[in-house]
């Protein structure tokens, strides 16, 4: 297991990556300096084969956060027991040190049919989406025997039923079912933009003091791709975390203090090692952050 | 947490909000969205772009095949044809050779339908289970009727049969002697009357495609539908199949689970 030392005495974040399918013979050839990795729970859902001796191997080198994109925990349509049973059996042999997935739809019916359209679709932030969100949630974390991390989306689309703020919507979640919160710093920063926010950074942090200091267990930092002025920006995770995210994740390592982090990078892969000099840039401005005496006035806003 | 006729409420209430959005995102016209146009552009893109990588990664043959312009187009044919429905974009795809074999810009080409049969039954094999066969259990040869025997086959084993030397138009894009391939393909595909009986498997983590003679296709076709081994030993009686030379290769080559007993 690749758990560095600490030579600081101020608790810093644990601090992870994505690993991803073209980077498997560089994490699995050496181990390297990161506190974890988060695979893609589905992308090892397969019932044997190489893909399974693979995660034997990453399971030998390194602790495993499991995040699942294909939940859609906020769906009306039931989630089939056969897809929970399979995440249950991959946490069983994973024994994930977080489990996630995010605040979005994705089962549903189409001309009659079932369907899972294999995105993150938004929901409305109203009374009724809240119920079966936190039904849902509820339900898969009684099943797995253990609490999940429900990740905020990018907005692109906005709903005509919503009646809470996004994170109103989210703190209530995490009251009904004991959940907490994987907040996605990138997330935040795409949804001011495709909203218009004049000051992103302002927007961002005030979306940040509007979370309870105990109710989030990751961040997920990211970057994106720029569009043309008037054209909505698309979480594509194809960029190296950006500056605006970064700023973000200071004020948010201030208020909410040493939280495991994980550099989030799934297209437009650069190599293994420029995703480890991300870390050690997380890892050093956690080290900065949380031992400076000015930010040890931690920010109470909760 | 809420009670149960809120929480029934809610799931109607919602459900069909989210219908609607989901009828709106296969659609493929550009109805008036209102505000929502470009957000819906974006989540419609990333449908479709997700499916074509999907599909290209289980059937990689077709991809090279018929080039990246047609096979997004039979991609969103399959979309609205048979949308996924099981959250995990590798089991979507087995109607996808009934939609080649529809595609008039194929008319010339008709062996690409039975080539996605080939991609996917490898698809297929490299994620199934693992098994290795159970030794013990070849005791039951002495101790049971062929009659009442049956024969447990891998997860991992598929078999084809198909009018085109598909062996050959595999090999031709996934091995080191393409011209070769290419060649035997051409070669193959004027014969007359040309049968060719595939066996797609997997000894360890790799799959690998062969060649079945007729007898053998037939066996175990026979042994896969769960007939007993004397049944399909008789189906096969005027052939030149060899039990006692079939069942060593057919446990090296790890096609095997057990035998069993079908008292």
């Amino acid at each position: 297991m690749s758990l560095l030392p600490s030579t600081s005495e101020v608790p810093l974040p644990k601090v992870g990556l994505g690993l991803r399918h073209p980077h498997f013979a560089d994490a699995l050839t050496s181990v390297a300096p990161i506190d974890f990795v988060e695979v893609h729970s589905e992308n090892f859902f397969a019932e044997g084969g190489a893909t399974i001796a693979v995660l034997d191997e990453i399971l030998e080198k390194y602790p495993v956060s499991l995040h699942s994109t294909a939940l859609g925990l906020g769906s009306a349509q039931s989630i089939p027991d056969a897809h929970l049973a399979k995440l249950k059996a991959l946490a069983a042999k994973v024994k994930p040190i977080l489990m996630s997935d995010h605040a979005s739809f994705s089962w549903s019916q189409l001309n009659g049919q079932s369907v899972h359209v294999g995105d993150l679709l938004p929901l409305s932030f109203d009374k009724q989406s809240l119920i079966v969100l936190a039904h849902n949630v509820d339900r898969v974390q009684q099943y797995l025997g253990r609490s999940l991390l429900i990740e905020n989306l990018s907005a692109y689309v906005q709903l005509d039923d919503n009646s809470m703020t996004e994170t109103e919507f989210l703190v209530e979640l995490t009251e009904l079912t004991g959940c907490k919160l994987l907040v996605d710093l990138n997330n935040i920063i795409v949804t001011a933009y495709n909203q218009n926010e004049l000051n992103i950074q302002a927007f961002a942090q005030a979306w940040l003091n509007d979370i309870p200091v105990d109710k989030v267990g990751e961040f997920h930092l990211a970057g994106y791709s720029a569009v043309d002025q008037g054209q909505l920006i698309v979480d594509d995770h194809s960029q190296e975390v950006s500056r605006e995210c970064w700023e973000l994740y200071r004020y948010a390592l201030k208020r909410f203090g040493p939280i495991p982090t994980l550099i989030e990078r799934d297209n437009n892969l650069p190599s293994w090692g420029t995703l480890l000099e991300e870390v050690k840039v997380a890892r050093n401005i956690a080290e900065q952050v949380l031992s400076n005496t000015e930010s040890n006035n931690r920010l109470c806003y909760a | 947490m809420h009670d149960e006729a809120n929480i029934e409420n809610a799931l109607r209430t919602v459900a069909e909000r989210q219908q609607s959005f989901v009828q709106q995102l296969f659609a493929r016209d550009t109805d008036d969205l209102g505000l929502n146009a470009e957000g819906m552009k974006i989540y419609r893109q990333n449908l479709r772009a997700t499916a074509t990588q999907a599909l290209s990664i289980s059937f990689p043959t077709v991809y090279q095949l018929i080039g990246d312009e047609l096979f997004t187009f039979a991609t969103e044919k399959l979309l609205l044809k048979q949308p996924p429905s099981q959250g995990d974009w590798a089991k979507w795809g087995s109607g996808f050779a009934e939609v080649l074999k529809g595609l008039e810009q194929l008319d010339d080409y008709p062996y690409v339908a039975d080539c996605a049969r080939l991609d996917f039954a490898i698809h297929y094999s490299e994620k199934a289970r693992n098994t290795s066969f159970e030794f013990e259990s070849a005791n039951l040869l002495a101790q049971v009727a062929l009659d009442k025997l049956g024969i447990e086959i891998a997860d991992s084993v598929t078999i084809l049969e198909s009018d085109f030397p598909l062996i050959e138009l595999w090999n031709a894009h996934h091995s080191d002697e393409k011209e070769n391939y290419i060649q035997a393909f051409k070669d193959k595909t004027t014969q007359a009357d040309f049968k060719q009986y595939i066996l797609a498997y997997r000894p360890s983590y790799k799959a690998i495609v062969s060649e079945l003679s007729e007898s053998e296709y037939f066996w175990m076709s026979r042994l896969i539908c769960g007939k007993s081994v004397g049944l399909s030993l008789d189906l096969l009686e005027a052939s030149t199949f060899n039990f006692e030379q079939w069942l060593p290769k057919a446990i090296e080559q790890n096609l095997l689970v057990r035998f069993y007993s079908k008292n």
